[in-house]
């Protein structure tokens, strides 16, 4: 039997720096988020952080972890319900039960709300494109909110893992305006900046944090996670990291040196301006959300 | 023989070994699975033993 390094105790996680118990494993991951909030200026006190809070693992984690170190923080959840038959209603009652127990204010907003349809309803004809379609409304949804109640910053469960999908999805996709990020644009001017407290955590370490602490429950997976790429993607990765540990980390933080070395050279390329549908930040003439939702009610 | 439960509640029985030698027959990447007894949370090198019922808690169901 495994034993923690520092107690003697039976280990619950494996660390990079030795076996860890469950105490000493919940210290060392409030620390790296700690870090990484400090590392990357995330937050300071008295700042309002709207918290994207579906009632999945990773989000609960975040918000739990939030309010435990960031007290002098102004925390608000926000529960986007897309419309996911089967699925969304238990991860919705998860987050009710979590905001209850951590005293923090909710909000949940739905897709009817902003588009009149469902998730299910927009998918109808072409399920394959779930997550583009989910993604970018959650993102608008989530944005138009944060500035709404005057957040200073969005806070996502994205952890490394989600990072380095991303980064090697970029690649797959031909995507170099991603690989490349956009960060000479003028978007600072129109979205509320988003942070990513949970960018320098493993998703395993991430759940291992919500069951030595009784966060989580069992729920069902999203039944359009089938059609993504990131799917795939993910499996490949979740090999490299198990054969490779480290693997997850070395890609974030390439991206990251990729991106400084980049930075330092380029010269500003794109402005925003309003959509000429619905006056939200586009660097196009139609915002990607207007452009989904009229290809699909236009079908 | 060890009993595996996974999250929807199937069972799988396994030859008794170390966590990840217990995923690794069962066909699962050991990264991608969490593995718990009596609600306490195993390291890869834990020894299961013949009678042990365990939990595996895939970490990428969607959120």
């Amino acid at each position: 039997m495994g034993r923690c390094s520092i107690c003697g105790r039976p280990a619950a996680f494996a660390a990079e720096d030795g076996p860890l118990c469950a105490k000493h494993f919940t210290e060392w991951f409030e620390k790296r988020v700690r870090e990484t909030i400090l590392k990357y200026r995330m937050a300071e006190p008295g700042m309002r952080l709207c918290v994207g809070f579906s009632g999945g693992k990773d989000s609960t984690v975040l918000l739990t972890v939030l309010a435990k170190l960031l007290p002098e923080t102004e925390l608000i959840a926000v529960t986007v319900d897309e419309g996911i038959s089967g699925y969304r209603d238990d991860t919705i009652a998860e987050a009710k039960r979590t905001v209850q127990a951590l005293g923090v204010e909710h909000r949940i907003l739905s897709f009817p709300g902003f588009c009149g349809k469902t998730l299910d309803e927009l998918l109808e004809k072409h399920p394959e494109g779930a997550c583009s379609v989910c993604g970018t409304l959650r993102r608008r949804i989530l944005n138009t909110a944060a500035r709404e109640m005057d957040a200073d910053r969005i806070a996502t469960g994205h952890c490394l893992d989600d990072e380095a999908q991303s980064i090697v999805m970029n690649y797959l996709r031909g995507d170099i305006t991603r690989v490349t990020g956009q960060f000479n644009s003028n978007s600072a001017d129109f979205f509320i900046p988003r942070i990513k407290p949970l960018c320098r955590s493993t998703e395993r370490s991430v759940v291992a944090y919500g069951l030595v602490n009784k966060l989580l429950r069992p729920l069902h997976e999203c039944p359009y996670t089938k059609y993504a790429l990131r799917r795939d993607v993910r499996t490949w990765l979740g090999e490299q990291e198990y054969e490779h540990p480290g693997t997850l980390l070395k890609i974030a933080e390439g991206q990251e040196e990729l991106l400084s070395r980049i930075q330092e050279k380029k010269e500003p390329k794109m402005l925003l301006h309003p959509c000429e549908i619905c006056g939200e930040p586009t660097g196009n003439r139609i915002c990607a959300a207007c452009e989904k939702l009229n290809k699909i009610l236009n079908e | 023989m060890i009993t595996a439960v996974f999250t929807d509640g199937s069972t799988k029985e396994t030859e008794a070994g170390t966590v990840e030698s217990v995923l690794r027959s069962l066909g699962l990447n050991p990264y991608e699975i969490l593995v718990t007894r009596w609600d306490e949370l195993l390291t890869a090198d834990e020894e299961l033993s013949d009678g042990d019922t365990v939990q595996l808690v895939s970490i990428v169901h969607g959120g």
